[in-house]
C-alpha cells in the first residue's frame, strides 16, 4: 500500500507561483506520485509506512481484501466547528504526516477524501488519513461551513412533506392509495443504490439494521450523499445523458472533460454553474475540460444544438432541425434561430488537421509513430473558438416562407408561451458575435428560464423513482401533459430553492415518505399516468449491477479507485496554431515514451490514482465510472444495457439470454464465489452454517435471511455446497438483480 | 407454485420432451391458413435483415446520379442490368439476383426515431414499444420446433425486439460473431449444477411469489430459456470455427462479414429471423473514406452471403434485406452529406423476390421518389408477406390497442415474380 511513499521528502514552496512547473508536467512527474501516495494509503490508515529510497515502484499495488470498515459519518452536515479553526478562507498550506506540503484551496470533503485545487487549477484528491490533524480539523470545519449554506433540516422536511401532499391529493382524487411504508431492509438497499450506486456491504448493512436511533434513515442519506461513491454514481448517470466518450473524432482523447466533470460533482458545484461553464468554455479539448460538452458535437454542430435543447431544456426540437415539427409547435426557423447562438463558434479545425497530417507524413511514414502523431494532431484541432461573425445560414433548400433560403440567421430565443418574451432574461444583446454563446448560456441556465430547472428536476426524479413526473424527459413542451403538473411545479421550486445544488435536491426527495414506500410493479402507461404511490420496482442499471458485483468481490475500497487520465491528454497540447512535424513528434514523445504501441490497457492502468485495480480474466476491477467510456461492446456493462453513448438516454434494463448466461456461467460468478472474494471470506469466518448463510444474505441482499431461507441455505451448506456455491446462487436470484 | 416460474421443473420437462420449442409456447398461438394469398406469399422461411446504422447514402450506393450531387463513386453497370456505384464491385457481380427499391421514403430524419421506424414499421411513441418482424413471426408462426431461438441479432443488442410481446420473443443478441454464444458452458459439473439450481429455485420462491412485476417475471423466463439453450444440440450453429478458412475470408474478416457468415449458419439450422447490424454509416464528413471502408465491408459480406445462399440452394427460401434508417442529402455539405429521409434505397435478395429488378426511382438529383413511394410500413408488410404473416389480422395489446404487421402498410407485390 505504501510503495509510492519512498520519495525524497520535499517541501512545496509557499506563495511562489513562478516555481510551479506547468500543470501538465506536474501531473506526470514526481508530484503525481506524491498524491498517489496520499491516496494509496487512504484505505489503510493504520498500516506502518515503509520508507524506501529512489524512484517510486511502478508495479501494481498488492491487492488485499480489506475488511469493510463502515464509512465514518462525514463531518459535513453536523460536526461542530472547532472555534480555534479559521475558516475565513478556503486557502491553506496542506501538510501530510510525512512533512510534505502543498498550497491549495479546499473544494470538497467526501468520506475520507478531501479534494483541493492549486492556483494553477490542478485538482488533487488527498486522503484525510494522511493529513496532519490540524488539516483534518480544517477540512471538517470548512465542509461544515459550506454545509451551513445548504438546506436546513427543517426545510428538507417541509419540502419533502409537500411532495407527499401533491402526490396524496392526486391519488385521493382518483380513489387510489399510497403504497405502504417500506421496512428498513428494502430502504437500505434502495438508498445505497440510489445514492452511491452499489449495494451495501454486509458490515454496512448490519450497522444500519442494528442501529436503533430514530433518525437513522436521514443520517444515512446525508452520509451517503457525502461519500466518494456519490460522485461515481452521478458521473455514470451524466455520462449517459451527455454521451461521454473517451475519444472524439477518431482518436482525440476527451479524458480531461471526464476528470473535470468528476471534480465538479465531488465539489458539489451547482448544476447551473456547471452548465454555464460548459456552454461558455474556450480552448482546446486537451487543455480545458469544460470544453468537452460542446466539442462532443463539434463535427455536427446542428445536432449539438438539438442535443443541448432536448437534454437541458426538454425542448422537443429534434425534428425541427430538418422541417417544421409535425406535432410540436417548433418550426425549422425556431431551430435555426437558436442554433445561430453557436453560429459564431468553431469547434473543429478541419484545415488544421489536414495541414498537421501533411506535416506528419513527411517525417513519420505510416507506422505506429504516425498513428500516435495523428492522435496528437487531432487532439489539438478540437477547440472552441469564437469567430468574428455569426455564419449560420438557412439551408439552400429551405422550403418555408418565413425566411430566405441561404440567408443568414438572426439569433433569437424560443419561448413556450408568448408572455415569456417579457421576462427580463429574454433581454439579451446579440450584437457581438463573440458574446452570443455567453448570452445564450445566461438565458438557458437562469433560474427564471421556463424549463431549465424543471428539466434537471424531472430527470433526477426519474432516476430516483424509476419514472419521470413528465415522460419523456426530452419533451417538456407542455407541462400540462405531465402525470402531475403540481408536483412538477413543486420539484422545480425545490431545485430553484436549492440553487441547483443537486445533492440538496436529492436529499429532499430521499427524505419524502413517497420515496420510503413500497415499490410498485411496472405500470401500464397506456391505461393512464403513473401517479407515484411509491417508486417503481427496477432492475439495477448496468453500472449498479457491475459495481455491486465488484463490492462483493473486492470490498468497499472499490470506491477509492479513481481513474483520472486528464494529465495524459494535457501533454498533447501544442501552443502554435499550425504545429510543425517536430512539435507533433515532441508531443507524441511526451505522452509516454515507455508505452509500446498496442498496449492500451497499460495506458488505462497508468491513469489510476493511488491503488491500481486488479485485473481478472482481462477485465479491470474498477467501478463503471472509472473504466474506459463507454465500455467495449462485449463488456459486462454493455451486455447489461450501458449505452454506446452515441445517442443520449439510451441505457436499457431489458433482460436477455446472454445476461443470464453471464450470471450463470460468466466470470462474475467465479469472482463472487471464489474463496478470496470479500463476501465469501466474511462468511467463511462464521462458525455455523446458519451464521454463514446470514453473512452471505447480508452481503448480497442487504438483509438477514428469513427463518425458512436460513434453514434452506444451511441445509444446502451441509449437503456438499460451499459458501462459494451459496454466493453464486444468491448472485443469480431475482432479488439481487432488482431493487424494490 | 407456478411451474412457469420454475427454471428447474421446466428444464426437466424439456428434457422429457426433446422437441419442445424455444420460448414459452409450444404451438403457434394463431395457426396460419395454409393457402397462399398471392405470388410470393410465405416463400421466405427465413429473413436476414442487414441494418446499416447511421443512414446509407442512396446516391453513393444503389441509386447513383451523374448530376451536381454526384458523389465520389462513379456509376457502374452490373450483371442485373442496372447501375450502382463503384464502391460495390462484388455486389455488381450478384446483381442479377437482387431487387433494388429506390423509392423508399419516410418522414423521420432523427437517428433514434428513424431506426425505430425501420425496425418496427411503427413511429416511436412514449407509451408503447412495438415488436420487430422476428417477434411478429414468432407470434403468428410459433417457434420453429428446434432448441435454438427463432430470432437472433448479430453485432448489436436486442432493442426494438419483443415490443408488447413477452420478453422471451426478443432476439438473442450475439455481440461478436467470433465469440459466438459466450458463457454457454456451465462452470461446474452437472451434478453440482443440479444442486446449485435446486437451491436457486428454492431461494427464489419467496421473492417470486411476492413480486408481481413483469420485468422480474421476464428475467425468470430468460433464465428458463437460457437453461434450455445450454442443453441444445445445435450450439455448433454459433461456432464460426467450423467454417473453412477460405469461406471465412470470402465474407471479409471484419465483424460485419463474419456476422453475415454466422447468419447463414443460423438460417441453415432453422433460425427464422436474423438481424446483422453494421454501424458507422452516418457520413456527415469524409464520405469517400467512409464508403471505401464501410461500403467495402458491406460489399464483400452481402455479396458473399447472397452467392453462398444461392450455392446451397437456400436463396429461394431465405430473404436477405439491406435496410437503413434514411438516405442522405443530394447536396454535399463539405465532404459529407446530411440526413435525408425523403428518399433512400433498400436492397432485397431471395425469398421469392424478383431477380435483377429495380423498383421505383428518384428524380435526377435523388431528392424525392418519382411516384410509387414505399414507406417503412410498406417494407415491413412486404417482408411479412414473404414470411407468410397475416397482415390484415389485428393483435390486441395487453392494454387494448389493435396492432398489425407493418401498421397497415401495403405489401409491394410487384417485387415478387
Amino acid at each position: 500500500m505504501s510503495n509510492f511513499l519512498g520519495l525524497a521528502v520535499f517541501t512545496w514552496v509557499k506563495g511562489s507561483p513562478n516555481m510551479f512547473p506547468p500543470v501538465s508536467r506536474c501531473l506526470i512527474g514526481w508530484w503525481r506520485f506524491f498524491l498517489a501516495g496520499l491516496l494509496c494509503c487512504a484505505s489503510a490508515p493504520a498500516a506502518p509506512v515503509k520508507k524506501k529510497k529512489g524512484a517510486p515502484e511502478k508495479k501494481a499495488v498488492p491487492q488485499e481484501t480489506v475488511p469493510a470498515v463502515p464509512e465514518r459519518k462525514p463531518a459535513a452536515p453536523v460536526a461542530p466547528v472547532a472555534p480555534a479553526v479559521d475558516v475565513s478562507s478556503p486557502w491553506r498550506v496542506w501538510s501530510d504526516t510525512q512533512g510534505r506540503s502543498l498550497e491549495a484551496e479546499f473544494c470538497a470533503l467526501q468520506g475520507r477524501v478531501c479534494t483541493v485545487r492549486t492556483r494553477e487549477g490542478a485538482v488533487y484528491r488527498l486522503s484525510l488519513d494522511l493529513l496532519v490533524p490540524a488539516d483534518r480539523v480544517f477540512a471538517a470545519a470548512y465542509a461544515s461551513k459550506l454545509a451551513a449554506g445548504r438546506f436546513k433540516d427543517e426545510y428538507v422536511k417541509k419540502a419533502a412533506y409537500q411532495i407527499d401532499y401533491h402526490i396524496g391529493s392526486t391519488l385521493v382524487k382518483r380513489g387510489l392509495k399510497f403504497n405502504p411504508p417500506v421496512g428498513e431492509e428494502v430502504f437500505l438497499k434502495r438508498i445505497y443504490l440510489d445514492t452511491i450506486g452499489r449495494i451495501p456491504t454486509a458490515d454496512e448493512a448490519a450497522a444500519f439494521l442494528d442501529d436503533t436511533a430514530p433518525d437513522k434513515r436521514s443520517r444515512l442519506i446525508d452520509t451517503l450523499l457525502e461519500s466518494p461513491g456519490y460522485t461515481m454514481h452521478m458521473y455514470a448517470w451524466l455520462a449517459e445523458m451527455l454521451r461521454i466518450k473517451d475519444e472524439y473524432g477518431k482518436r482525440a482523447p476527451a479524458y480531461l472533460f471526464q476528470d473535470w466533470l468528476k471534480d465538479q460533482l465531488a465539489a458539489d458545484r451547482p448544476w447551473d454553474a456547471m452548465v454555464r461553464e460548459m456552454l461558455t468554455a474556450d480552448g482546446k479539448l486537451c487543455e480545458n475540460g469544460a470544453s468537452g460538452l460542446l466539442l462532443r458535437d463539434a463535427q455536427m454542430p446542428l445536432d449539438g444544438v438539438s442535443n443541448l435543447l432536448t437534454t437541458f431544456l426538454g425542448a422537443n426540437v429534434a425534428c425541427a432541425q430538418c422541417h417544421d415539427h409535425p406535432l410540436a409547435s417548433w418550426t425549422q426557423k425556431d431551430f435555426y434561430q437558436m442554433a445561430a447562438f453557436f453560429g459564431a463558434t468553431d469547434g473543429y479545425n478541419e484545415a488544421g488537421f489536414r495541414m498537421g497530417r501533411k506535416e506528419l507524413v513527411k517525417v513519420a511514414g505510416r507506422g505506429p509513430v504516425y498513428q500516435r502523431g495523428l492522435a496528437v494532431v487531432e487532439a489539438n484541432m478540437f477547440r472552441l473558438e469564437d469567430l468574428g461573425a455569426q455564419k449560420l445560414a438557412y439551408p439552400k433548400d429551405y422550403k418555408y416562407d418565413d425566411a430566405k433560403p441561404g440567408g443568414t440567421v438572426v439569433p433569437q430565443l424560443i419561448t413556450w408561451t408568448p408572455q415569456q418574451k417579457n421576462l427580463p432574461i429574454y433581454r439579451i444583446n446579440t450584437s457581438n458575435p463573440a458574446e452570443l454563446r455567453t448570452e445564450f448560456a445566461r438565458w438557458m441556465t437562469h433560474p427564471d428560464n421556463p424549463r431549465f430547472a424543471t428539466a434537471i428536476a424531472n430527470r433526477l426524479w426519474k432516476r430516483i423513482f424509476g419514472l419521470a413526473v413528465q415522460e419523456p424527459v426530452t419533451d417538456l413542451d407542455d407541462p400540462k401533459k405531465s402525470s402531475n403538473p403540481e408536483l412538477l411545479g413543486h420539484i422545480t421550486q425545490i431545485m430553484r430553492a436549492a440553487r441547483f445544488d443537486l445533492r440538496q435536491f436529492q436529499r429532499v426527495l430521499f427524505n419524502s415518505q413517497t420515496y420510503q414506500r413500497a415499490a410498485s410493479p411496472a405500470p401500464d402507461l397506456e391505461k393512464g399516468p403513473y401517479l407515484f404511490p411509491g417508486p417503481l420496482v427496477r432492475r439495477l442499471t448496468a453500472e449498479q449491477t457491475w459495481d455491486s458485483i465488484l463490492v462483493l468481490t473486492t470490498g468497499p475500497d472499490i470506491d477509492r479507485i479513481l481513474l483520472r487520465r486528464g494529465g495524459r491528454s494535457q501533454l498533447m497540447a501544442i501552443p502554435s496554431k499550425h504545429p510543425s512535424a517536430k512539435e507533433i513528434q515532441e508531443a507524441a514523445q511526451r505522452l509516454d515514451p515507455e508505452r509500446k504501441p498496442g498496449t492500451d490497457s497499460s495506458a488505462v492502468l497508468a491513469g489510476y490514482e493511488g491503488p491500481k485495480p486488479q485485473k481478472r480474466q482481462g477485465l479491470l476491477l474498477a467501478r463503471a465510472s472509472e473504466l474506459p467510456q463507454p465500455a467495449p461492446e462485449t463488456h459486462f456493462l454493455r451486455l447489461f444495457g450501458e449505452s454506446d453513448r452515441l445517442v443520449a438516454d439510451t441505457n436499457t434494463t431489458d433482460g436477455s439470454v446472454p445476461q443470464a448466461l453471464m450470471l450463470l456461467n460468466g466470470p462474475v460468478g467465479t469472482w463472487v464465489s471464489a474463496p478470496e472474494s470479500v463476501a465469501v471470506t466474511r462468511a467463511a469466518q462464521a462458525q455455523t452454517p446458519a451464521a454463514k448463510a446470514e453473512s452471505l444474505y447480508l452481503s448480497f441482499l442487504g438483509r438477514r435471511p428469513l427463518a425458512w431461507e436460513k434453514e434452506a441455505a444451511s441445509a444446502a451448506l451441509g449437503n456438499g455446497l460451499s459458501e462459494g456455491d451459496l454466493a453464486w446462487t444468491l448472485l443469480n436470484t431475482r432479488e439481487f438483480l432488482f431493487t424494490e | 407454485m407456478n411451474p412457469i416460474h420454475d427454471p428447474l421443473d421446466r428444464r426437466l420437462f424439456v428434457r422429457h420432451c426433446a422437441k419442445l420449442a424455444f420460448g414459452l409456447s409450444v404451438l403457434p398461438l394463431h395457426p396460419v391458413a395454409a393457402a397462399p394469398r398471392g405470388p410470393g406469399f410465405g416463400k421466405a422461411k427465413s429473413i436476414i435483415m442487414i441494418f446499416l446504422d447511421g443512414g446509407l447514402s442512396h446516391i453513393d450506393s444503389f441509386d447513383p446520379k451523374s448530376g451536381p450531387g454526384k458523389g465520389p463513386g462513379d456509376p457502374v453497370s452490373t450483371k442485373g442490368g442496372f447501375q450502382i456505384t463503384s464502391f460495390f464491385p462484388e455486389t455488381a457481380k450478384v446483381a442479377d439476383k437482387l431487387t433494388v427499391i429506390r423509392s423508399m421514403s419516410a418522414k423521420v430524419g432523427v437517428h433514434d426515431a428513424a431506426r425505430y421506424l425501420m425496425r418496427t414499421g411503427y413511429e416511436k411513441r412514449g407509451t408503447i414499444v412495438h415488436p420487430n418482424l422476428g417477434a411478429w413471426a414468432r407470434h403468428y408462426l410459433g417457434a420453429d420446433g428446434k432448441t435454438l431461438p427463432s430470432s437472433v441479432t448479430i453485432n448489436h443488442g436486442s432493442e426494438h425486439g419483443n415490443g408488447f410481446f413477452p420478453a422471451t420473443y426478443s432476439p438473442l443478441p450475439i455481440f461478436d460473431p467470433e465469440t459466438g454464444l459466450a458463457n454457454i458452458r456451465s462452470l461446474v459439473d452437472s451434478s453440482m449444477e443440479q444442486k446449485r439450481l435446486e437451491l436457486l429455485r428454492r431461494l427464489n420462491t419467496g421473492y417470486l411469489s411476492r413480486m408481481q412485476d413483469e420485468n422480474v417475471r421476464a428475467y425468470t423466463d430468460f433464465y428458463d430459456s437460457t437453461l434450455r439453450l445450454m442443453q441444445s444440440s445445435d450450439l455448433k450453429a454459433f461456432d464460426l470455427g467450423q467454417e473453412p478458412e477460405e469461406i471465412r475470408a470470402r465474407y471479409g474478416r471484419q465483424r460485419f462479414g463474419q456476422g453475415c457468415l454466422l447468419a447463414r449458419r443460423l438460417v441453415e439450422h432453422g433460425v427464422r429471423f436474423v438481424e446483422i447490424h453494421s454501424g458507422g454509416w452516418d457520413m456527415h464528413k469524409e464520405l469517400e473514406d467512409g464508403m471505401e471502408e464501410k461500403g467495402g465491408e458491406l460489399d464483400r459480406g452481402f455479396a458473399a452471403l447472397v452467392a453462398d445462399l444461392e450455392a446451397r440452394g437456400l436463396l429461394e427460401s431465405t430473404l436477405v434485406a439491406v435496410t437503413t434508417e434514411f438516405g442522405r442529402k443530394p447536396a454535399l455539405d463539405g465532404n459529407g452529406r446530411g440526413h435525408h429521409p425523403i428518399a433512400f434505397s433498400c436492397v432485397l435478395a431471395g425469398g421469392g423476390v424478383r431477380r435483377g429488378y429495380v423498383h421505383g426511382a428518384t428524380d435526377d438529383r435523388g431528392q424525392a421518389p418519382r411516384g410509387g413511394a414505399v414507406s417503412p410500413g410498406d417494407l415491413h408488410a412486404t417482408l411479412g408477406w414473404a414470411a407468410g404473416l397475416p397482415l390484415e389480422e389485428e393483435f390486441t395489446t395487453p392494454s387494448g390497442r389493435p396492432m398489425s404487421v407493418g401498421n397497415k402498410g401495403k405489401p409491394v407485390t410487384a417485387l415478387f415474380a
